[in-house]
């Protein structure tokens, strides 16, 4: 989706609930941490004009990696 | 045997015509689901009649009460930010029990977005169009339009201009977008002109707009009105109708 390779920040913790991959299958599957992601709208966008805007989307675990 | 039709086409075999206007796939699917769960026994007609008529009657109410709540109650809205689905019994709204049907809400998490004098947040579903249902019943067809879900994320002060709402540069504008199994909604800031209000005036005020973020609340707004703005010299007025339809015939 839109955020993909973007570094952002961890907003919150929300829950742990089975991985969508898991769920659209309908098995019984894993569980992970969700959790809601907050990017900079000028760390997405080419031009975006104003400097303190964001974004927060929720992502299961696995859609996340450390940032270095 | 099997062969598509094209319009026109009159094939080999006979076309019944429609008695009612184009059916979509998706409830010509609704009612295939739906016939065949009643067949099976999963609920009555009945109960599903009752089911929409309870969907197609919640309205915003619950959620604003709630923020007028936390409004005039600091403790409660401490609550309300610690764990809201909870808090929500409060005012009378169980997340497990929505419905009084016995059908519990697949999602029992509920954030609630409290805005600052320099954090407006706003709400989107880029996916598909999910909305804190038990709180703010039904949600507004604009909502679900595609031109709000894809501009939203990119664009938002212009789409919150479009609704009347320009932020001042230095706030920080925040796209919620719901996409997995949150729900969310916006507490707005108090309005000044409301000092002493009644949870019942303050109630008046928090519009359904202003919960998912693309209106402030203010004293004397009390309904989501989105004025169409006509264009005083039309491209066809009624004078000139005709020579405009002649041109495009052409």
């Amino acid at each position: 989706m839109y955020v993909r390779g973007v570094v952002g920040t961890i907003a919150a913790c929300t829950y742990q609930d089975i991985i969508p991959e898991d769920e659209a299958f309908n098995r019984d599957g894993r569980l992970e941490q969700y959790y809601i992601v907050r990017f900079g709208q000028k760390d997405l966008w080419p031009e975006y004009p104003f400097e303190n805007d964001t974004v927060q989307t929720e992502s299961p675990e696995r859609w996340l990696e450390p940032a270095d | 045997m099997s062969h598509t039709h094209k319009p026109g086409d009159s094939g080999g075999e006979r076309h019944a015509a429609p008695m009612v206007e184009e059916v979509t796939d998706f409830e010509v699917l609704e009612i295939a689901v739906r016939e065949l769960a009643i067949e099976r026994g999963l609920f009555t007609a009945e109960d599903h009649r009752r089911f929409t008529e309870w969907t197609e009657s919640v309205g915003p109410a619950a959620g604003s009460r709630l923020v007028a709540k936390a409004w005039t109650d600091p403790a409660f809205k401490a609550r309300v930010m610690e764990d809201a689905v909870k808090a929500c019994k409060e005012i009378g709204i169980d997340w497990a029990e929505p419905t009084g049907f016995g059908t519990p809400s697949d999602y029992m998490n509920l954030r609630v977005l409290e805005d600052t004098p320099t954090l407006h947040h706003v709400i989107v579903c880029t996916l598909c169009s999910c909305y804190p249902r038990p709180l703010l019943g039904m949600s507004p067809e604009w909502y679900r339009t595609t031109n709000y879900r894809r501009r939203l994320v990119r664009w938002p002060r212009q789409v919150l201009a479009e609704f009347g709402l320009v932020v001042p540069p230095e706030v920080e504008v925040r796209v919620e977008d719901s996409n997995q199994k949150c729900r969310f909604m916006v507490l707005p800031v108090r309005p000044e002109g409301t000092e002493n209000w009644t949870e019942e005036q303050l109630a008046e005020i928090v519009t359904r707009d202003c919960m998912i973020g693309v209106a402030l609340p203010r004293p004397g707004r009390t309904a989501d009105v989105h004025p169409v703005q006509k264009a005083s010299r039309p491209v066809q007025g009624a004078a000139h109708s005709g020579e405009a339809t002649h041109e495009r015939e052409e």
